[in-house]
């Protein structure tokens, strides 16, 4: 396969999303490396380092304790070597309006956590693959938003 | 103050590599975008530098010939989406393999093997792209966009748009409007 | 001269006629008297041819005697001879007498009896021997000559008849030709006359008309002149030859240089080239058109004016021309003393209109009476003669139509109001008089200030209007009145109302405060003196820096920030005052008044007020973030279960009893359910309102959403929709979105199960007194968007009801559902100021309609 490994990362306080999220992630065909936080600052703080491995993906849960997933997006588009990285928020949150202001604020993926697991496989999935065309085509990457 | 801009990708591209080339004084001609044809064989030294100095703009050397033979289908397919009079005459199946010499089946397979999608998704990821585009950049109306891109209808736009993006043509242009007055740029 | 002329013309052709006349007339008579002595001459001729032929008969009747007698013969030899003879005297006779039927006819007895004769006379001869033949012969000889002689005397007579006719014809004619001749002599005679006197006195007359003319002409200084044109040889005219002029042209002229006659004019006059007086003849003589001009002309030194007229004479033109240089002077001196008479005429208009701006102008009234006197001289009424525009405002009469109105008519009143006694000793004292006098118009009343002066035997009255005056003194009487009256309640009202004010000179710092303001304090009205210093000992600790500002502040700029502070008043009771001044002048020096109020009440309640405002903002908050956290964290366990219920299923669901499939399955249902309240209170607990979330939306497009939204359940159900032509309107987008999702999926749900289900989406823009519903209608139209199926609908009653949260209609088992979804719908139509409501009725489908302002 010419694919190489795509690193993700998750930020979420609860254990069993992700536990749920890792083995979703285990069992799509992408190939993949995936780094785990249980809070935003976690996150953030292993983003900042000089001599990280940026993931091409993040997806954060927003609800979260210490920082939560709204002040990290803040944070990852102001800052200017993390501008370019794909933030999908997942949340269980399905209020537009919080869509709408993740979105307004720099998200490109939304991704309502879902009720069931093969649901959860196929919006990872999704969001790989989509996000995987957009750094690898000549597609315009201020306008990629996906909702799932 | 916020600035809007308009830019030519082909162009910025264009002058990158140039710009990267001439550096490292090498001599070469480029072909298209997507291949650059050198006069001397390169020193691995040379490669390496020239991966390094490419590397800071994203841009990569393929290696295999795959890689390359996928990059000539997502610039047929570039060019297909477009150029509206070329995307009414030709099938763009018919299109590929005219284009690139190869059956389609085969152009599909080492697509699909190299890029985690299909080559129809690809079409409407960069349809639905130049659609985004066009509302956000041209101002201009579903009707006129789906017109433009060759959709049959504005429904089927929508429709294909919600599908792939998760979110109506109108509340994505809401959404990158208020980014743009927030001066938020991902 | 004319008509006699006419006359004399027409008496002159008359005589001559009549000489015509009577000449053919003399000349016929002349005619007739030579033809007349002709005819007697002739008749004479006949006479004598007649005696003449008769005597040869006798000659010859002898002869025949003698013959017989003497028997001598050859009697034939002499009778041949005479036959001959007689012959011819018989045809002259026949000749002469042509002209006479008579003695025609005796000539041809005549010549029968000389045939007769000449047979009988051989006879004789031959008889001579023969005594008896011959005197047979004799007698028939003697009988002949008798006949002859009868006939003789018949021709005789005859000829004396005619001869007595032509004689009296001759005689007339010779008495009537001279007649004639004379009648023609006198009468030519007197016409030669009549016309020689004429002829005189024509000739006289017009040897008078000349001398007449001859002396006007010398008397005149009209110039009168003939020119005769000179032309080209193309008969165009080059110049004029002088044929005449009169010499008073010398007069004009130099005496040096009479111009001689026969001159060119080009010589004479070379000026007329110039000046187009050349120009005038040459159109004088082309067009035949009298020109009349006038021209300067200089004369050596002098300089003369002359209106000329030409006139074509014959081939020529003559030129009249008036010297006009007096005139032009007179005309002159006239014009510059018009002028002079114009500018004061000027003047004086200026003076009279600036007069009458004046009194158009001034809003006094300006009249002129003339005093009206009766036999005995006294005055009796005043006549208007003048009066200004003022009058209008006051009387409404116009000033011209007033005008020579008696004051009688006009101002009844100055005779009861000893106004017009006034004005009469006005005029015969000869002394200004100023008075006041009130006039009412229209139950208007107006109060005026007067004062009449005399002119003539008149008198001018100017009078002001000074009811606005009097009216202020009078109000400013009331509101003395007044003023005081409110300063005695303002005391009261102080006291009522917890009020205080004080007058506080900023010079100094003395102060004066009111009663009240010293019961505030605690203390007895004027118990004591004030001052701003003395005041500072009843302010409180806290508050110094406050009360020290406001003094600083309030000296320095008048006015200051500082509104409110805290006092300790007698009885140590802490109050709040508030304070409000601005500063003035009185008697020359700085001066703050102002008003206090004892607001302690006031603020201890806004505090109570603002302690339980935040208290309920606190809960607010608290409820809002109890409403996050109880529906997110209640949400997570839920998801988390729901999560493994699918991972059980997935990977578990072999080994599970059939028993345990079936629990399973009901825990997953509940955990469905639980989910779905969940976010539906949710959302209902979302609902808020910011003004920000509205914006300008399509329906059409929220439907088009919903409807993909809903797409499959749609597809599944076969439900058949038609959506209306919807309008655009300011709404929160996603509760809009909400609200038709709501309708729209209940719709479905409530689908009716035997027939076609169908649902109809429409909108309809209604004013304000169409909409139904009881709530606060503050737009003018409203749309009413309806979303009608033919469902299985509801019992009208419970129409209200089912808005309610966590109300139900059906069993669950009935109808899966939450109670919230109309609940929401409620809510966002009040979030949007519009309202819902629904009708049914069972079977046969609802209506639900939302009316949302425009």
């Amino acid at each position: 396969m010419a694919l190489s490994i795509m690193n993700i990362a998750l930020a979420d306080d609860d254990a069993d999303d992700r536990m749920l999220f890792e083995e979703a992630i285990g069992e799509i065909e992408i190939k993949t490396k995936l780094s785990l936080f249980s809070d935003g600052k976690q996150l953030m703080d292993y983003l900042t380092q000089p001599q990280a491995i940026l993931p091409e993906i993040i997806f954060l849960d927003l609800n979260m304790p210490i920082k939560n997933g709204m002040q990290c997006l803040r944070e990852i588009r102001q800052n200017e070597s993390l501008l370019h990285l794909c933030v999908a928020i997942y949340s269980t949150s399905s209020s537009e309006q919080d869509i709408e202001e993740t979105f307004v604020y720099g998200a490109n993926i939304y991704i309502n956590k879902p009720n069931s697991f093969g649901a959860l496989k196929k919006a990872v999935e999704k969001a790989l693959r989509l996000n995987w065309q957009y750094h690898t085509s000549a597609l315009n990457r201020d306008n990629f938003l996906l909702r799932l | 103050m916020t600035l809007n801009i308009k830019f030519d990708y082909n162009f910025i591209c264009k002058a990158i590599l140039q710009e990267q080339l001439d550096n490292l004084g090498l001599e070469y001609t480029l072909q298209s975008l997507g291949e650059i044809k050198f006069k001397n064989k390169l020193t691995p030294t040379q490669r390496d530098q020239l991966c390094q100095a490419f590397g800071k703009y994203g841009i990569e050397i393929l290696d295999n010939p795959q890689n390359v033979l996928v990059q000539r289908i997502k610039d047929a397919i570039t060019e297909l989406v477009n150029d509206s009079d070329k995307a009414q005459k030709y099938n763009v199946s018919t299109y590929l393999s005219d284009t690139l010499n190869y059956s389609y089946p085969h152009l599909s397979t080492i697509f699909s093997e190299a890029t985690h999608s299909s080559i129809e998704n690809f079409i409407i990821l960069k349809k639905i792209d130049a659609v985004k585009h066009l509302i956000m950049d041209k101002n201009l109306t579903l009707t006129e966009i789906a017109h433009r891109l060759n959709y049959s209808s504005v429904a089927h736009l929508s429709a294909q748009f919600k599908k792939t993006t998760g979110l109506t043509p109108s509340s994505f242009q809401r959404i990158i409007k208020k980014r743009k007055e927030k001066g938020i740029t991902p | 001269m004319g008509k006699s002329s006419k006359v004399f013309i027409v008496l002159l052709i008359a005589s001559v006629a009549i000489l015509m006349f009577i000449g053919s007339t003399s000349y016929r008579q002349i005619k007739a008297l030579g033809e007349s002595s002709e005819m007697v001459a002739h008749t004479l001729q006949v006479e004598t041819e007649i005696h003449r032929l008769f005597s040869q008969y006798t000659w010859l009747q002898s002869k025949a005697y003698e013959t017989n007698l003497l028997k001598t013969a050859p009697i034939h030899r002499g009778f041949e001879a005479q036959k001959d003879s007689m012959a011819d005297t018989f045809e002259g006779l026949v000749q002469l007498t042509s002209d006479n039927r008579n003695l025609q006819q005796n000539l041809q007895k005549v010549q029968v009896l000389q045939e007769e004769l000449y047979g009988i006379l051989p006879r004789i001869t031959d008889t001579q021997n023969d005594l008896y033949a011959g005197n047979t012969a004799i007698e028939a000889l003697n009988k002949t000559m008798k006949a002859l002689q009868t006939v003789k005397f018949n021709m005789l007579n005859e000829v004396a008849s005619l001869l007595k006719k032509y004689k009296e014809a001759h005689h007339s004619n010779v008495f009537l030709t001279p007649l004639m001749m004379l009648l023609l002599g006198i009468f030519a005679l007197c016409v030669f006359l009549i016309a020689f006197w004429r002829l005189n006195n024509e000739r006289k007359e017009t040897k008078r008309a000349q001398k007449f003319l001859e002396s006007i002409l010398e008397t005149s200084k009209n110039v009168i002149s003939y020119f005769e044109p000179v032309r080209d040889a193309s008969d165009k005219i080059i110049d004029f030859n002088m044929a005449y002029h009169h010499k008073n042209i010398h007069d004009v002229l130099e005496k040096s240089k009479p111009p001689r006659e026969g001159r060119l004019l080009s010589k004479a006059f070379p000026q007329h080239f110039e000046n187009g007086v050349f120009e005038h003849f040459v159109k004088c003589i082309e067009q035949n058109e009298n020109q009349n001009f006038e021209k300067q002309y200089d004369f050596g030194e002098k300089r003369f004016w002359y209106d000329t007229t030409t006139t074509k004479l014959n081939n020529g033109i003559l030129i009249t021309s008036r010297d006009t240089t007096t005139e032009r002077i007179a005309l002159d001196n006239l014009s510059v003393s018009k002028k002079l008479l114009e500018k004061r005429n000027l003047e004086l208009l200026d003076n009279r209109a600036f007069l009458s701006n004046i009194l158009m102008s001034i809003s006094n009234v300006v009249m002129h009476f003339d005093s009206v006197r009766n036999d005995k001289g006294h005055i009796v009424d005043f006549e208007l003669l003048y009066v200004n525009d003022a009058i209008h405002d006051i009387t409404g009469d116009n000033p011209a139509a007033i005008k020579h109105e008696k004051a009688s008519k006009l101002f009844p009143t100055i005779f009861t109001n000893g106004v017009f006694e006034k004005l009469v000793t006005c005029i015969e004292e000869d002394r200004q008089r100023d008075y006041e006098t009130d006039y009412e118009n229209d139950g208007k009343k107006y109060c005026f200030q007067a004062t009449a002066r005399k002119l003539n035997d008149g008198v001018t009255v100017t009078t002001r209007d000074i009811t606005e005056e009097k009216l202020k003194t009078e109000r400013l009487q009331v509101l003395n009145d007044q003023l005081s009256v409110q300063n005695s309640i303002f005391k009261d009202a102080e006291g009522v109302a917890d009020i205080g004010s004080y007058v506080w000179y900023l010079d100094t710092g003395d102060a004066s405060i009111s009663d009240n303001f010293y019961r505030i304090l605690g203390y007895e009205p004027n118990s004591f003196e004030i001052t701003f210093e003395m005041y500072r000992k009843f302010v409180h600790p806290d508050d110094l820096e406050l009360y020290d500002r406001l003094g600083e502040e309030t000296t320095a700029k008048g006015s200051s920030n500082v509104h409110s502070y805290r006092i300790i008043a007698k009885d140590g009771k802490v109050k709040h005052l508030s304070l409000n001044g601005r500063t003035t002048e009185r008697m020359g020096r700085p001066v703050s008044l102002g008003v206090v109020q004892d607001i302690t009440e006031s603020v201890l309640a806004d505090q109570e007020l603002r302690m339980k405002n935040e208290a309920l903002e606190r809960s607010n908050a608290e409820l809002r973030s109890f409403n996050r956290v109880a529906s997110h964290d209640l949400q997570e366990p839920m998801r988390k279960i729901q999560l493994f219920v699918s991972r059980i299923s997935d990977t578990e669901q072999d080994r599970l009893s059939d028993k345990g499939k079936v629990y399973f399955e009901k825990v997953s249902s509940a955990a469905n359910r639980m989910q779905t309240l969940i976010k539906y209170l949710l959302a209902y607990s979302r609902l808020n309102k910011k003004k920000d979330d509205f914006s300008k939306v399509s329906l059409h497009e929220i439907v088009a959403k919903v409807l993909d939204d809903l797409e499959e359940r749609i597809a599944e159900t076969g439900v058949e929709i038609a959506v209306d032509k919807l309008p655009k309107i300011n709404a929160i987008p996603f509760q809009i979105d909400q609200l038709l999702g709501n309708l729209v999926s209940n719709a479905i749900k409530y689908r009716s199960l035997t027939e076609p289900a169908r649902i109809v989406i429409d909108c309809k823009k209604l004013p304000r007194n169409k909409v139904p519903g009881d709530f606060d209608k503050k737009k003018e139209y409203y749309y009413r968007l309806s979303v009608i199926d033919n469902g299985i609908g509801f019992d009208n009653a419970h129409a209200q009801k089912i808005f309610g949260l966590f109300e139900r209609l059906h069993q669950r088992d009935e109808y899966s559902g939450t109670g919230i979804g109309l609940a929401i719908c409620k809510k966002i139509a009040e979030n949007h100021d519009g309202h819902i409501s629904a009708e049914s009725e069972k079977g046969k489908g609802s209506t639900f309609c939302v009316y949302l302002p425009v």
